[in-house]
């Protein structure tokens, strides 16, 4: 009681447009925004060309959709003729998908973000967008083509929430030799580099860099004034492709995108954690756990133009956030608020943009573990204590997890899948593997206590914790708290702004090295 | 019919230094002066007027202070600069020739329970698998009335939601059905909407009707038809500090600083956006010399006299919601109530805070909007003797950075 107060797909080297050759071709196809096929083969940033099948009939076509119930498929059997193609090109498609959520024209909006392909715009068309968890169920991408340097509309991708399997189905469309027929290939395995994240998951999660205000290198109108995406746009992409997909009428403002990417993730992570209950199994128990203390993904904040506001993700992770309100009452605005106000730029300054945060998909998971009782507030808060003032990109927590997984896989631990009754079981058993440093443990024997560490890059921290020297580190969640409002607070001044400057730019290149999705960053720096 | 404005009190008391003036926030008394009539309006946290002394009430504004005897302390500057950039946020200002708006959202640094301070409350609605009713989460609720002594006694129902393992693997079974919804309320805590206007009695969300004061209406008492009426009087009538004319950096010389402070000095909410704003627009309509040429003054022109309260909408415009969101009729056409999905899954996984959850989502655009009927305004600036009339442009209420 208070009181008031595709690019595209090619495989002939000419860029911007795939052929059908024939029937039941390998075609190459380019992966866009840098993705890869196999995470570990490839530097992040180059594209391997990379092959997906197309079926040569309708039957074939039928085969591989097999049960699928997402509305792509659904569509796809009504639309598709003998030969496997589709007439009518992308309007054609967008109208049966449209028919089979029941969601018809008027209904469809267009998001535009300037991708990391030179900036070049690409658009995400949807269906029943004033219905956000429905339109959650279709997505239609058209990436930039290179060659025209308009969006392509014969090599466009579509994703569908496939409810009887709780998972995204992906669809790449391809051209052939008729200009109005399209093939589709089926899942192909390329599109997993990128919204598999870095631990390239098999499950397609929709990745949208910016989900919060003021969406940078987002169109944010009407509602919004966009900034960088206005500054930024490059000239002589708005072709009769572009101009057709985002029209007037259509384009929409990323705020109304928001709503529809948080409803797909909580579709992805619903989906991920429901493997809790099935019989252990130590991949699906590392899958579920890697989120904890891994990056999978990333997201990015940016001052709301020069107000000096920003999303607090930028400050502290949410993760820690929510555990903290998970556990207790607390006496500071930091658990409620969500976003803060540091030193605002100066006149010759330009506001903070595209800072990199821990991955909302990454989140959403940690979260979905939570809340049903996987892992408790109280072991989630042990791992945000860790390198606290790095809520993204953590070498140690991230170091945890790896050395963990190894020492499981090397069979240098008691931990045997067949011990546990479900994964839920042996994820709490990695998790305390985890959470050791060099044969020290990282928990304690209260709730209310944690072993806090600000700065695991500071020398003299990481030279106690490679001695497995944890003396002094433990503090009271109160205590605990106290400092990071502090902390908060000292982005307040000239100082903070630079200091967070700094961390901007040194998450910045973390991000471009390791996310392929990563967008383009203006005025990074030198990355090592 | 024109309004007679009168402008007799002077606010800027707290900020003038070496008049020796006391200067103490006192919880008001029951016997308030009606604003219009010059005196301060007691309403809730509005209570929590300025001490004028007895030179407050005099018809000259009661203090001589010369121009260089303003300050604006510098931790109100702060502040109020700040609100100044959500004001003119890029894009989103806060003013224009037909309205005045903010989001629902209020600023950072509002504890848990505060949540609320923006002419819009929020809680949430959720209806569990099997529940005979749904759980009404973070609702604020009248613990004992304001006093002349004490200020309001609210308390805030709980945030957090304990689902139990049967409930949360119903609600997984359909992880995009709906479970709950967040709601966004305008409706004035002394506002009847019974005698508002035809009341939907079958309206409901998830059961609860949203014709039910206690759940549906705000009920911070600054919240209310009577302080938003008085917060324009008093930002009319009320004469604001001047800056210093030989420095041109001077802060009083800016619209909405000058108001701000003046709100300071009056309500002691330069916190809060929407005060800020509505007193921004108020000075500057009294700056200029303006009045309602309808039977009614601008006090209650602005205040939605006769309607539950501000209207609620979006960026984009009035009447358009964020996607997922949808008004609830609480009378015919009534737009002061907004209700947004929430998903099972969203449900479960941040039942522990499922308040936050919905500012997240949704607070930054469900946006209060003030309708400003600008076609019956007008303005005759007297330069002579109002310090800043000289800068009236055309439509003073959209004020500009």
């Amino acid at each position: 009681m208070t009181h008031r107060g595709p690019a595209a797909v090619s495989s002939t080297g000419t860029p911007g447009r795939l052929r059908l050759r024939g029937r039941w071709l390998l075609i190459a196809v380019a992966a866009t925004v840098g993705c890869r096929d196999d995470a570990t083969a490839e530097p992040a940033g180059t594209c391997g060309e990379q092959d997906c099948v197309v079926p040569d009939s309708r039957q074939q076509l039928l085969e591989q959709l097999g049960g699928s119930t997402d509305p792509m498929a659904e569509a796809l059997r009504s639309l598709v003729d003998d030969d496997a193609t589709v007439q009518g090109g992308w309007s054609a498609v967008l109208n049966a998908v449209g028919a089979v959520m029941d969601c018809d024209a008027t209904t469809e909006r267009s998001f535009v973000v300037l991708s990391n392909q030179e900036l070049r715009p690409k658009a995400i068309v949807n269906r029943c967008a004033d219905a956000p968890v429905q339109a959650s169920e279709f997505f239609m991408i058209f990436e930039p083509d290179p060659a025209t340097d308009d969006l392509n509309d014969v090599g466009f991708r579509v994703v569908g929430w496939d409810a009887s399997a709780s998972q995204y189905r992906r669809y790449q469309m391809v051209p052939t030799d008729d200009e109005d027929r399209l093939a589709v290939a089926v899942e192909p395995g390329f599109c997993v580099s990128c919204h598999g994240g870095v631990a390239a998951r098999p499950q397609w999660t929709p990745i949208m860099n910016e989900m919060t205000e003021p969406w940078a290198q987002w169109n944010a109108e009407p509602g919004f004034a966009s900034f960088a995406f206005d500054e930024a746009f490059p000239p002589d992409t708005r072709g009769p492709v572009f101009e057709a997909v985002a029209d007037a009428e259509r384009l929409d403002s990323a705020a109304n995108l928001e709503p529809i990417v948080r409803a797909a993730l909580s579709r992805v992570s619903t989906a991920r954690v429901s493997s809790r209950e099935d019989a252990p199994d130590l991949e699906v128990a590392v899958d579920l756990l890697r989120p904890v203390f891994c990056d999978e993904t990333v997201n990015f904040v940016s001052e709301i133009h020069d107000s000096g506001e920003i999303n607090l993700d930028a400050i502290i992770d949410p993760g820690l956030r929510d555990a903290y309100v998970a556990v207790g009452s607390w006496p500071w605005s930091w658990v409620s608020d969500i976003n803060v106000r540091i030193e605002p730029p100066q006149p010759q300054q330009a506001p903070l943009a595209l800072v990199a945060v821990r991955g909302h998909a990454v989140t959403a998971a940690e979260t979905s573990l939570r809340s049903r009782g996987v892992l408790t507030a109280a072991q989630l808060l042990a791992v945000r204590a860790l390198d606290w003032t790095h809520p993204f990109a953590s070498s140690l927590r991230c170091g945890l997890f790896e050395d963990a997984e190894a020492r499981v896989r090397a069979g240098d631990t008691t931990i045997a899948g067949d011990d546990y009754a479900d994964n839920a079981g042996l994820v709490a058993a990695l998790y305390a593997e985890t959470m050791t440093l060099s044969g020290a443990s990282l928990l304690t024997d209260d709730e209310q206590t944690v072993v806090a560490i600000a700065d695991a890059d500071d020398p003299a921290v990481a030279e106690a914790l490679a001695a497995g020297d944890l003396a002094g580190l433990s503090l009271g969640l109160d205590a605990l708290g106290e400092q990071i409002a502090q902390h908060i607070a000292s982005f307040a001044t000239p100082a903070g702004r630079q200091a967070l400057l700094d961390e901007r730019n040194r998450r910045g290149c973390i991000a471009v090295s390791r996310y392929p999705v990563a967008p383009i960053i203006a005025d990074l720096g030198a990355c090592a | 019919m024109s309004t007679a404005r009168t402008r007799r009190m002077h606010a800027a008391l707290g900020w003038i230094a070496g008049l020796g003036l006391a200067v103490s926030v006192t919880a008001c008394g029951d016997d308030s002066e009606p604003a219009s009539e010059g005196g301060t309006e007691c309403i809730g946290a509005k209570c929590d007027a300025v001490d004028q002394g007895e030179e407050g009430d005099s018809d000259e504004g009661g203090l001589d202070a010369g121009d260089d005897e303003f300050e604006f302390p510098a931790a109100l500057l702060e502040t109020c600069e700040q609100r100044k950039d959500e004001a003119f946020k890029e894009g989103v200002p806060a003013f224009s020739e037909d309205h005045l708006r903010w989001s629902c959202a209020d600023v950072p640094g509002t504890l848990a329970d505060d949540r609320g301070q923006e002419y819009c409350e929020y809680f949430v609605i959720v209806q569990r698998p099997g529940a005979e009713q749904a759980d009404v989460l973070g609702v604020i609720e009248e613990i004992e009335p304001s006093t002349e002594e004490e200020a309001q006694l609210i308390e805030v129902t709980p945030t957090r939601l304990d689902l139990t393992a049967d409930e949360i693997e119903a609600l997984d079974a359909d992880p995009a059905a709906e479970a709950g919804r967040c709601v966004f309320t305008s409706w004035n805590g002394d506002v009847d909407a019974c005698e508002t206007g035809y009341c939907n009695e079958d309206e409901n969300v998830f059961g609860i009707p949203v014709t039910d004061p206690d759940v549906f209406r705000m009920t911070f008492d600054a919240n209310t038809y009577d302080a938003a009426e008085a917060l324009v009087n008093d930002c009319m009538e009320y004469i604001p500090g001047e800056g210093d004319a030989s420095n041109p950096d001077d802060p009083f010389h800016d619209d909405f600083l000058r108001a701000c402070e003046l709100n300071s000095a009056i309500n002691e909410t330069e916190y809060r956006k929407s005060d800020n704003t509505v007193c921004a627009s108020a000075l500057r309509l009294a700056e200029c010399g303006c009045y309602l040429n309808l039977r009614t003054d601008l006090g209650a022109g602005l205040s939605q006299k006769g309607k539950l309260g501000f209207p609620l909408g979006g960026w984009e415009g009035r009447e358009i919601l964020p996607s997922g969101c949808r008004y609830e009729s609480v009378i015919d056409g009534a737009r002061q109530v907004v209700t947004c999905e929430l998903t099972a899954a969203e449900v479960v996984d941040n039942a522990t805070e499922l308040k936050t959850y919905c500012a997240e989502k949704y607070a930054d655009d469900v946006v209060v909007h003030v309708p400003v009927p600008a076609a019956s305004i007008e303005c005759e600036p007297e330069p002579d003797s109002e310090p800043y009339a000289s800068t009236c442009a055309a439509t003073p209420w959209n004020v500009t950075p």
